[in-house]
């Protein structure tokens, strides 16, 4: 098979870009990563678009078209979603059409615009990367189900919210040293726990924001300084509460051991890691299932201070999604942006080492999740009778049911702002299987694993003052609170 | 309904309670904090109307949802058989939607089919009372086999009226039927008593509803019960002491019992449905309330009277009595143990929840 090379990378800054649209953002970083090539426009043979949200963000579809009409050049383009994957699937997809067609250059860009809209309506796009119709449509919110990965990993591990808050901190002193980082400023472990609550029990600084940005890279034929030795996709349940466990992501270690199987090399060969830190919990859980720590262990890479740029095994030089930012599409992106300006030495004041012996250094970059996505996105649609569908195939007959874990929603989706702060839960039936649900009159401070709860009929949301008001069944625990 | 002027037949054939349930929410407010808000004398108001606590919904909690839960709550409690429900009829004045019915979202919850006549019901507090008798004519004619009446209301007020010491919310559920065997409590006579009586009103789209003040009282509250219940002790030959329990619509403490007193009934009868004080008035379903507070502490054979009010003006008055099956059967949920699981919210939840402050 034909080797695959980064040829060029380049990217925007990111943050609240307020001057910014989606347009000017993608062009900006391709025009940036065609140039790093060293390559002309037309040269591109197709063209590789990630986006998450641009038709609820933006009003904008088909950017494959936009992108190519902005460029002026009539290639096949392809625009990639995949939620907080869609930059790493792009790539992946970008390779094998690339070897399929045999083309000798594909640009890869990827690309969001999130700040014009409000935060509530981002929360509700982005939750749209979980199960509409088992989750999210409940009001779980993409920072609720971390919440519960971080409370069941709190559990069973015993890692406290400062240990976790560290990950934050890390990922913030790196992204002092990143001109294009959204957030430049260190952080200590006070400022992580005292700050304001989204889910519980992460909070503001958990979370990595709302970024506009874009960034792009250029795949190409011809030998260059930077190999592609391996892209691997898996995929996991889209729905937390059908995982086989809260404390493991088991798409992300199908997929790391497939690319380190592919790329004929071992995790000590690794120098440099770029991986997905949307929360502080997803960074500690990455390190355990990509193999660089043993279950439960994961914090020690920040303890002993491995995953530090000066550490044995530096992880997101980039300041991480939490501090350089994470405009979703983009991100997937900027993580080999990152790798490509490590190993090229143009990293500016994050280098490492400049020296170009490192060749080979394996990009790890986005692991897919949640490809199923998209046949949800095309089944939503707004109507009562769904909403009876729910209960009655999956709850209206189980009868109580047992609590695991939980999550108090402080930032909600819009339709949810009205119930805010509400609890969110997965909880299990007599028969093992698991719902994801509200839980209503109780305080959080009298939940624990294992209550006993019982099915009340709510009111869910209304879509407008004058649209139709949804119900579903949510929990109550039985005993008084 | 009924010309009382007439030779009109007040009887109910082979029809009775099979089974209900209550939904109550568990969040209140005490009558102090509200009076504190307005700067009055919370023990004064609280010794006027007699009223300690009202119960609050949660901001997930409408008349739906109040009815949905509490007809749950009436169908679990027999849970054993597959019922053939024939009509639901949901009385409130809160209906969510203007236009959209809650009782076929109420039947839809229940996974009933599609073979029912479902309807709402509007006419104040006796909005319930009225969806009962209606389901009763169904089944009494045999058009029905099963039929649930609803009263479910999550009662508006504006802020520092009167009202917002008493309104309050609950939903009840009445599930009816025909067979013997099955029958806790026969209902054996109703009348009603309707006028048109402008003594408390809510126009269209307006979010707050407007009263005559103590015009509410003598020539409204009082006439329409008195008559009400005059006629169908008249009609069925039973007078006060036949009954064990009475109910009279309880939209302070202060009324029903100056009611029942009139009426020749006395604090004993009224004891075990006398739900207001720890509740509030919940409109629709207050009078549906306790009569379940008095089925669930009956005991077979007694004989209970219910009198509802709803303004505008109207009363519907009902003469039950329990049978042997009611030993047999356990309310899951009783309104004693709704009335005890509590937890106190101050003015702002109060506000913010039920709307009064617009997010």
């Amino acid at each position: 098979m034909k080797k695959v090379y980064v040829s060029g990378a380049g990217m925007t800054r990111f943050g609240e870009l307020w001057k910014e649209d989606l347009r000017s953002l993608a062009v900006e970083a391709a025009k940036s990563a065609l140039e790093s090539a060293e390559i002309e426009r037309n040269a591109i043979d197709a063209i590789f678009v990630a986006n998450m949200g641009s038709s609820s963000l933006s009003g904008q579809d088909h950017l494959g078209s936009l992108i190519a009409s902005e460029l002026d050049i009539n290639v096949p383009a392809f625009r990639i979603e995949a939620a907080c994957a869609s930059g790493g699937v792009a790539i992946n997809l970008a390779k094998s059409y690339m070897l399929a067609n045999n083309c000798k250059n594909v640009l890869v860009i990827g690309v969001e615009k999130m700040t014009d809209v409000s935060a509530n309506d981002v929360t509700k796009v982005l939750a749209r990367a979980a199960d509409e119709e088992y989750e999210a449509y409940f009001g779980a919110t993409f920072p609720s189900l971390y919440a519960m990965m971080a409370r069941a990993y709190m559990s069973k591990y015993g890692l406290t919210k400062e240990q976790l808050a560290e990950v934050s901190v890390k990922n913030h002193f790196h992204g002092t040293l990143n001109e294009k980082a959204q957030f430049q400023k260190e952080i200590t472990v006070e400022d992580v726990v005292g700050a304001p609550a989204v889910a519980d029990p992460l909070g503001l600084l958990d979370c990595s924001p709302i970024t506009d940005g874009a960034a792009a890279i250029v795949l190409s034929v011809k030998k260059s300084k930077v190999q592609l030795l391996s892209s691997q996709v898996s995929t996991g349940n889209i729905s937390l509460q059908n995982r086989p466990s809260f404390t493991s992501i088991d798409a992300t270690v199908r997929s790391a051991d497939l690319a380190f199987k592919e790329a004929g090399i071992s995790r000590k060969n690794i120098e440099l890691v770029e991986l997905h830190d949307c929360f502080s919990i997803a960074e500690i859980i990455a390190y355990e299932d990509l193999g660089f720590a043993k279950e439960g262990k994961g914090f020690e890479l920040i303890e002993n201070k491995s995953a530090y740029r000066d550490g044995a095994l530096p992880v997101n030089t980039s300041g991480g999604l939490k501090s350089c930012g994470h405009p979703v599409g983009a991100t997937g992106i900027k993580q080999v942006v990152e790798i490509f300006e490590q190993m090229t030495g143009q990293a500016g004041k994050r280098q490492l080492v400049n020296d170009s012996k490192i060749l080979h250094l394996p990009i790890m970059s986005g692991v897919a999740e949640v490809l199923q996505l998209l046949v949800f996105l095309q089944m939503y649609k707004k109507s009562s009778a769904k909403v009876w569908r729910k209960y009655q195939e999956r709850y209206q007959d189980k009868g109580n049911a047992t609590l695991l874990t939980w999550s108090t929603v402080h930032a909600a989706p819009s339709g949810f702002e009205a119930y805010t702060p509400y609890i969110i839960a997965i909880v299990q039936f007599s028969d093992k299987s698991k719902a994801t649900v509200q839980l209503v009159d109780c305080n959080e401070a009298d939940l624990a694993s294992g209550i006993d709860c019982e099915p009340v009929y709510r009111k869910l949301y209304s879509d407008s003052s004058e649209g139709i008001i949804h119900y579903c069944v949510k929990y109550r625990p039985l005993q008084k609170s | 309904m009924k010309n009382l002027d007439e030779e009109v037949d007040m009887k109910i054939n082979n029809s009775g309670i099979v089974s209900y349930g209550v939904s109550i929410p568990r969040r209140r407010i005490s009558i102090n904090t509200i009076a504190s808000v307005w700067g009055k004398d919370g023990e004064q108001i609280t010794s006027s109307l007699g009223l300690v606590e009202k119960t609050v919904p949660a901001p997930d909690e409408d008349t739906i949802s109040l009815a949905m839960q509490s007809a749950k709550y009436a169908v679990d409690n027999i849970s054993a058989k597959k019922l053939k429900i024939g009509a639901i009829y949901t009385g409130s004045e809160s209906h969510p939607y203007a236009v959209k019915s809650t009782s076929a979202i109420v039947g839809e919850a229940l996974g009933i089919g599609n073979s029912y006549t479902a309807a709402d019901t509007e006419f104040a507090c006796k909005a319930g009372t009225a969806a009962l008798q209606m389901i009763l004519g169904l089944s009494s004619s045999k058009m029905i086999e099963y039929g649930l009446a609803i009263g479910a209301d999550t009662a508006q007020s504006r802020p520092a009226d009167a009202l917002e010491y008493s309104a309050a919310a609950a939903g009840a559920a009445y599930l009816i039927g025909t067979d013997p065997k099955e029958i806790i409590a026969n209902v054996l006579f109703s009348s009603s008593f309707t006028s048109d009586t402008p003594d408390f009103w809510r126009r269209g789209h307006e979010l707050y509803p407007s009263h005559a003040g103590r015009f509410t009282g003598e020539p409204a509250y009082f006439k329409h019960v008195y008559a009400a219940t005059k006629a169908i002790l008249e009609e069925s030959n039973y007078k006060p002491s036949d009954f064990a329990h009475a109910v009279f619509h309880m939209p302070n403490a202060r009324f029903p019992q100056k009611a029942a007193k009139d009426l020749g009934f006395n604090a004993e009868q009224l004891r075990a449905g006398f739900t207001v004080p720890l509740l509030g008035n919940s409109y629709s379903a207050c009078s549906l309330v306790g009569l379940a507070a008095v089925l669930d502490v009956a005991k077979p054979n007694e004989k209970i009277f219910v009198c509802s009010y709803g303004s505008g003006s109207g009363s519907d008055a009902f003469v039950i009595e329990t049978t042997n099956n009611i030993k047999y059967y356990k309310n899951s949920q009783t309104v004693k143990e709704q009335i005890e699981n509590k937890t106190y919210v101050d003015y702002s939840y109060y506000i913010t929840s039920v709307g009064k402050i617009k997010l």
